[in-house]
Order: C-alpha cells, then structure tokens, then sequence
C-alpha cells in the first residue's frame, strides 16, 4: 500500500511539473530590403505658353516648371535630367528647332531648380536630334523635399523672328529623368 | 534463547501483517494530469523580402506567414501574439531606415483576433505590438491553426541610401493564460 501510494503521488508530482509552464514561444523572421537608386518626374506644366510683350519682336518666352523624385547610388552614383524636342513646331511656316527659317533662330532655356543637383548653368539651345541637359546628379543624391518633391523650372526663349507666318504653333518637349 | 524466539515470532508476525491486503481479480489506480493554458508559434517565413511596387518610389511590401497553437483557461483565460524588432532596417554600412517607416497589418484565423492590427500598426522595437488576441477558452486545431499572416508595408522615401540590404529581425512572442 505504502508502495502504491508513493507511486501515485510520484506520477502526481510529474505531471504537473510538465504542465506548470506558461506557455510562451517564439519564433523569428528575418525582414529584409533592398533599396535602389529611382528616379521619377511629376506634375510637369501640361502646356507651357510663349508669349512676347511689346512690338518690336520681343523674344517669346515662357517656363515649364516640373517636379523630381531622385535617389543615386551613394558611391558612384549618377543621374540627370535631360529634355529633348520631340516634336517640332507644327504646322509649317513658323518656327522650327530642326529647320528655322533664319540661322540664328532657337529654341532655347534656362534651368533654375530647388532641390537635389545642379542645374544647367546657362542657356542651352534645344533639339529634336538630341537630348540637352537640364539637371545633373551626382553620387548619393536625394530628393531634398518629400513628399512634395524638388522643383526645377525651364525658361524658354523663342527667337520671334519676323519671316514666322501668323497662326499658333505647337511642338512637344519629353523630359527624361535617370539615376543609377 | 526464549527472548530470541520470541523477537523472532514477533517480526514475523508483523512482516504477515504488512502483507495482510487483499487479492483480487482486479486493481485500480487512479491516473491524473492537471491540464495548463499553453502556446506556441510557428513562424513559416524565415525571411520576409520587401518588394517594391510597379511604380517610382512605390512602397515596399511582404507578408510573413504563421502558425500557432493554443489553449487558454476555460475561465477567465486569454492570451496574445506580439511581434518586437530588435532595432531599424540597417545595411552593412550602417545605414538604417527607421521603423516608423514599416507598418503591418494582419489577418488572423479563428480563434485568434485580429482586431488590433486589422489597421496599419507602426513597428516597434521598443514594445511589443499586436499581432493577434485570444479570449477565454481558446483552442486552436490540433496540428497548429494556420493562415495567418502579417502584411508589411515600408513607406519608400527618396533619403534611403541605397544599400545592398537592409534587415532587421522581428521577434514574435505568444503567450496563453
């Protein structure tokens, strides 16, 4: 009996000393990113109109502001801005980036920005051939302003010459942003 | 000699009492176990990879998968599941992304709760945050109850350094009563 009941209170005692936990784990997940440079444009002026004041064939002029998102690679990272006439002034007869009707004739800009890079630091005559640089970024550039985004700005210069025939002129200027 | 006879009859006589029980055809004893509130988690998703959207600068995401068991008291019990970082995102150069950038919210199967992180929860490494509640009398299916998930959210800012990788350990922690 005595054996029996020192059993008993043995399997008893074992028992709740199995169960006596509270029943806390845990387990574990590695979160992990990889982030890499991005570049992105927004909210460019849908249509940048070229006015002149005065009679005496002031140039025409007018701005297109955009904004920027950028991010380069901190060791040697790069990027840029760059626009380029994609499509000349139409109909014929009136201006022309491609084939001005006088030498001399252009479509040019200046940049002023307010944010990450260095803008174009005079004026740089636009083309339909190539892409003319508007911002460059260096290594580890970030968009200073967020969520709003940087801002730059082209300022437009349009020669008014005289040989133009009257009427409205359109033409399409692409804006490419890059970072790496 | 007579003394000894008589210690001897004596020791006998009691050693045949102490043997004196009962044979039957049966005996019992009586098997007990005292059962506790108990849990445990299993988290399937060893590495949880962020991934960025179809967009620039659209945010990161992932989900990290788990299962649990549990049992809580049949009255007055409960129980809970927290996650907890042990720091920010960092890269090998020490960069970091701050956890008030990485969210979650989760879906949780029954018997959990998912109310309290039904919304986005910021990330903490300071206190635990809410994965999931249990209330009284909880039960998950024997084999563990799965389907549960945390969906991650990292806001994508411009300021991130751009790094190889950026990683962060996120502890959950279950706990039944």
């Amino acid at each position: 009996m005595k054996k029996l009941l020192t059993l008993a209170a043995a399997l008893l005692m074992t028992a709740s000393l199995a169960h006596a936990q509270l029943g806390t784990s845990t387990g574990t997940t590695t979160v992990s990113v990889t982030v890499g440079a991005e570049a992105a444009l927004t909210a460019i002026t849908g249509t940048t109109a070229l006015t002149s004041t005065g009679t005496n064939f002031t140039n025409y002029t007018g701005s297109t502001t955009l904004t920027y998102y950028v991010r380069t690679t901190q060791s040697g990272g790069s990027g840029s801005i760059t626009l380029k006439v994609t499509s000349d002034f139409s109909p014929a007869n009136g201006p022309s980036v491609t084939t001005p009707p006088s030498t001399g004739d252009k479509l040019a800009y200046t940049c002023t920005i307010s944010g990450a890079g260095t803008g174009c630091t005079s004026s740089v005559t636009s083309s339909t051939s190539s892409s003319t640089n508007v911002i460059t970024f260096g290594a580890g550039a970030h968009t200073v302003t967020f969520p709003g985004g940087d801002t730059a700005t082209t300022a437009w210069t349009l020669t008014n010459d005289p040989k133009y025939y009257t009427g409205s002129y359109s033409a399409t200027v692409t804006y490419t942003i890059s970072a790496s | 000699m007579r003394k000894i006879l008589a210690l001897t009859a004596a020791l006998l006589l009691s050693a045949s009492w102490s043997f004196a029980q009962t044979y039957a055809g049966t005996g019992t004893s009586s098997i007990t176990v005292s059962i506790g509130a108990e849990a445990s988690i299993y988290v399937s998703t060893s590495t949880t990879t962020l991934s960025e959207g179809a967009t620039p600068f659209a945010n990161f995401a992932g989900t990290t998968n788990f299962s649990y068991k549990i049992r809580t008291t049949k009255s007055g019990g409960s129980g809970y599941i927290t996650v907890l970082f042990g720091g920010p995102l960092s890269d090998s150069a020490a960069d970091t992304i701050a956890l008030t950038n990485l969210s979650y919210v989760c879906t949780d199967v029954a018997p959990a709760s998912g109310s309290n992180c039904a919304s986005a929860v910021t990330a903490s490494s300071s206190t635990g945050t809410k994965v999931a509640d249990f209330g009284t009398d909880a039960h998950s299916l024997d084999a563990g109850t799965t389907g549960n998930s945390l969906a991650w959210t990292l806001v994508n800012l411009p300021t991130y350094e751009t790094g190889t990788s950026y990683s962060a350990t996120a502890t959950f922690t279950i706990s039944a009563s």
